[in-house]
Formats: structure tokens, sequence, C-alpha cells
């Protein structure tokens, strides 16, 4: 159990490292879920369960200093107790969601810190200390990145039975009913997302985008099984219902209408511009006749 | 302090302009420290502090080290200042060319409006979050996770691989040209371009591409599914394959745009959070999904 502590506390600061150095986004669930699983020794679930947390959380994004929910947190502590006590989705998104949520009042605590120190780094240029300031800049962020080792650390070497006996607890239909949670909670992702993108003019495109992901289907077939009917012997087909189109293939399709939008887009600033160019020189010759 | 002048070349400037050796090594210089933007982000200042902590090296070399010239420099650089940090390399790499006109300027006894530096810096962050958050949030982050989540719920370790790499090969690009072209465009040129809406036109691009990967996710991602089968008089009646007749993925369609109009009129994620568990054990106890 302190080996796995170390790891949780470990992947907490750094995901917390590299969510901030060169904005990598490795700090998402699909990322830093799957190297947690990786280091814990579930490699593969840990792959799964990052997708599936990365739905839940697809919406959520920090833009402009304001996170909505720290999804990295939430996604790190859902998975790891998943993981660790065998559990499955339902309990990683049921752990995920609220200590998300909790996570930014964590995070909030820690930025009016920061802020505290903002008149303390202004006085210290203003006396001209520069070791002082690079030493306190240093500092405030190591600070900020052993807090969340500790956080991660202790709540699994101390948490971990209190997570397993309120999981047993759960009855089975709140189980399954977060089973349903999980396929749903993409779509509030969605729309967070939209929400920064949509306007009028553009709009038509979600439509599109909607369009080529759900209306092109085949059947593929996935197993066969030779029956003996009354008469003589039939093959029976079994098939599911699958996307011609992947999400790739739809960002190809996507990227040469954008690249067409744009170049329409600065087609209309040039003769946006030759047409003042030519009222210009219009003006300039009325000038000169009614002289 | 000879070399202030081959470095500098802020007012003019254009795409074509090559960089000598000493701005190369500058733009490595911006592509690296610019890295640690977001650390110490406070309420007050956002990235403010963090900005002149970046220009330390630049400023020490401009006016020299431990001089008034390069504190007060320092104090003018901590003002508010927020952008997308994968784009703040142009204005790091634009604001040390100013700062060493600056010093060319006042060394020639020229006068100098320190609030030019100040307003173009205040100018950009604007319009260069704009387009950053869409080109990084709407666009490089979807269509990465777009690309990886069918390897990732497969099991396979291409997924979070593919996710790294397709976010960050753009993301390291656009944060050395930036800071190449900070140098190379100058502050006019980079005016020009923000009156004629070159920039508007490439974020509408970029919206155009975002939105229609969300649709596209929405219908492949979003699973929310009936299983209500009921018996009618010998006839079985199958609630999802009806839905799927009228429109396949309508229950995800609806609900997404549903959460998303409501998320316009009221902003409260949190809301439509619960409000959604608590459908889903709702529609679980009656046996509708589940």
């Amino acid at each position: 159990m302190l080996m796995n502590a170390l790891i949780v506390g470990f992947v907490l600061a750094f995901a917390k490292f590299i969510d901030w150095w060169g904005n990598t986004m490795l700090s998402r669930p699909i990322f830093i879920v799957a190297l947690l699983g990786a280091l814990l020794g579930h490699p593969t679930e840990g792959i799964i369960l990052a997708a599936q947390l990365e739905l839940v959380f697809l919406g959520n994004v920090s833009l402009g200093g304001v996170m909505p929910t720290d999804f990295t947190m939430g996604a790190i502590f859902g998975g790891a107790f998943a993981m660790l006590l065998g559990e499955d989705l339902a309990t990683a998104v049921m752990l995920a969601v609220p200590l998300a949520a909790l996570g930014t009042l964590l995070y909030s605590a820690m930025k009016v810190v920061v802020t505290a120190l903002v008149p303390k780094f202004e006085q210290l240029t203003r006396n001209k200390k520069l070791g002082s300031f690079k030493a306190l800049w240093i500092a405030q962020f190591a600070m900020f990145h052993i807090c969340y080792f500790l956080l991660g650390f202790l709540c699994v070497l101390l948490g971990t039975d209190v997570i397993q006996a309120f999981v047993e607890v759960i009855p089975d239909w709140v189980q399954a009913s977060m089973t349903v949670a999980s396929t749903m909670l993409p779509a509030l992702g969605m729309a967070l997302l939209m929400k920064s993108l949509w306007s009028k003019e553009v709009c038509p495109y979600y439509f599109l985008g909607f369009g080529l992901g759900a209306f092109f289907l085949y059947n593929a077939t996935t197993a066969g099984t030779i029956t003996e009917a009354a008469q003589d012997a039939a093959i029976q087909l079994t098939t599911t219902t699958t996307k011609i189109l992947s999400l790739t293939q739809i960002a190809f399709l996507g990227a040469i209408i954008a690249a067409l939008v744009i170049f329409s887009e600065l087609r209309k600033i040039k003769e946006k511009e030759s047409m003042k160019i030519a009222a210009k020189t219009m003006d300039e010759s009325e000038d000169f006749f009614n002289d | 302090m000879t070399d202030v002048n081959t470095v500098a070349a802020p007012a003019s400037g254009g795409l074509k302009k090559k960089l000598n050796r000493e701005q190369k090594k500058l733009v490595w210089s911006v592509f690296w420290r610019t890295m640690w933007l977001m650390f110490c982000t406070s309420y007050t200042k956002q990235q403010g502090i963090t900005f002149s902590w970046v220009l330390i090296p630049y400023l020490e070399k401009i006016y020299g080290k431990e001089t008034d010239e390069f504190y007060n420099a320092m104090a003018r650089h901590q003002g508010f200042f927020n952008t997308t940090p994968g784009v703040s390399p142009f204005i790091f790499s634009l604001v040390v060319a100013m700062e060493e006109e600056r010093k060319a300027c006042l060394d020639a006894g020229k006068p100098f409006d320190d609030e030019t530096i100040e307003s173009i810096k205040v100018a950009l962050m604007g319009p260069f979050a704009g387009i950053g958050d869409s080109v990084y949030s709407g666009v490089l982050r979807i269509v990465a996770t777009g690309v990886a989540l069918g390897f990732s719920q497969a099991g396979s370790w291409l997924g979070p691989i593919l996710f790294a790499v397709v976010y960050n090969v753009p993301n390291v690009l656009i944060r050395y040209f930036c800071a190449t072209y900070g140098l190379k465009l100058g502050s006019t040129y980079i005016a020009k371009m923000l009156e004629s809406g070159t920039i508007k036109a490439f974020t509408k691009g970029f919206s155009v591409l975002g939105l229609t990967m969300i649709g596209a996710m929405t219908a492949q991602y979003v699973s929310f599914k009936t299983t209500l089968v009921a018996d009618l008089g010998g006839t079985t009646f199958n609630l999802q394959s009806v839905l799927d007749q009228i429109l396949p993925g309508l229950l995800p369609l609806a609900l997404t745009l549903g959460a998303f109009a409501y998320l316009r009129k009221k902003n409260r994620p949190m809301r439509v959070l619960v409000f959604m568990f608590v459908i889903s054990v709702v529609l679980t106890v009656l046996g509708i999904c589940g």
C-alpha cells in the first residue's frame, strides 16, 4: 500500500506539473490515468478507464485561468481507487465527480496563497533583490507540487479502507445508475465545449459533424454459427451495427471544410480592401472634377 | 551592448525577413522560458509575475545586470497578463524586440514612450487568447482525443501515445513559430493584421472544425440508449429501435442540445451534472435504461 500511495502521490504531482509546463495536456484523464494504470500494475484496465473518464470530463477545460472542476485530481483518485479495489467504471465515476469538485476548492485555496505572494514579488523588485525574487518564484511552485504529492500519498495510504467500506455498502441499483450516468455525462462535456465555439454563423457545422458520425452505419459480421434447421443446415450470422466513419476520418473532412471557410473569409477581406481603395480613388477624381 | 542594434528591428519587418544567429538563439531561449508561463498564476495578475520572470535574462542583457533600468523594466512587466500560453512566445519575442528598440532610442537621445510596450501587450493578449484557446482547446485537443479514444477504449497503448503526439507536435511547432514571427513581423504588421480581420477569419475556420468534431463526438461517444422492451399483445415493442428509425442518435443529440440550451441561458454546469445523475437513477429504477 505504501508503494501504491507513493505512486499516486507522484502521478498527481507530475500531472499538476505537466499541466502547466508547456501546456502539454498530458494531465487529461486519457493520458494520466493510463500512466497511473501502468505504474500501478493494471496497464490495460488503466487505458480503458482513462478513455471512459476522459469522456466524463471532456468538456472541462481550464480557460482564462478558471478551472470548472479539477478533472485531473478527480480522474486520478477515481481511477486509482477503482484499480486498487478491483472495482469498475461505475465506482471510478462515482468517486471522480465529487472529488473533482472538491479539487477545485483546493486549487482555489492554493491560488489565494499565490495571490497573497504577489505584493511580496513587487516589493522584492522595488528593493532590487533579484536573487530573492527568483528563489521565491521557485519556492512557491515547489510548495504547490509538494502539497499535491502529499495529498495523493496520504489519501491513498489512509483512505483506501474507508473507500472500500463505502463501496461495499453501495446497493446494486446505484451501481447500475452510475453506469447509465457515465454514458450520459459526455453530453454535458459536449455542451460545455459548444458554448465556447457556437455562433449563429457556424452552428450548422455541428449538425454536419453529428450527421457524419451518426448516420453512416453498416452491419459488421462478428460471428457465424451453423444451425441444424428442420429441412437443411443453415448458417446463422451475428452482426453488430458499426459506424463507417471514424473520428479521424471526420476530422480530415472537417479540416477541408475549415480551409474552404478560411479562404472565403480571406477573399472577403481582400475584396473589402480593394473596394475601399476604389472608393478612395473615386473620391479623389470627383474632387478633381469639382475644382 | 553593441549587439543591441542588430537584434532589434520591431517597427519594420515582414514574413520574409531572415533572422541572424543572435536572433535564432533568442527564439530558442524564448521557446524554452515561456514553457514556464503558467507557474505562479494569481487571481490579481494571472501570469503577470511570471511574465517578468521570463524576461529576466533578456532585460539583463539589454539594460545590464543589477542596474536601475533593469529593475524599472522588471516592474513595468509585472502588470496583469493573461493569454493562451502556447501563443505567448509571439508576445514575448515582440516585447524583447521593443525593449531593445527602447534602449536604442534612449541611447541615441530620442524619447521613447514606455506606454507603447504595455499597450501592445494589452492589445495582443485578448485576441491571442481568443485564437489560441480555439486552436488549443477547440481543435487540437478535440482532434487528438477523437483520434485516441477508439484505441484507448479497446485497451491499446496507441491511445494515450497518439493523444500525446497528436496534441503536442502542433503545440511545439506553434510555440516555435510564434517565437520566430514575433521577432520577424514586428508591432506595425500585427496592428495591421488585427485591423483587417485576418485573425478573425482563422478563428472562424477553427470554430468550424471544432464544431464539426464536437458534433461527430456527440454521435459517437454520448451513448444514451434505452433498454425498454415491452410485449404488447403478441408484438414486441422495442423503444430504442423505434427511436433509431426516427433518427439514429436522437437521444444523445437531444440530451446534448438540451444541456447546451440550459448552459447558454444559465451558466450552471454543476446543476446539469446533478440533474443527469438524478435522471439516470430514475430511468434505471424504472427499467428504461441500464
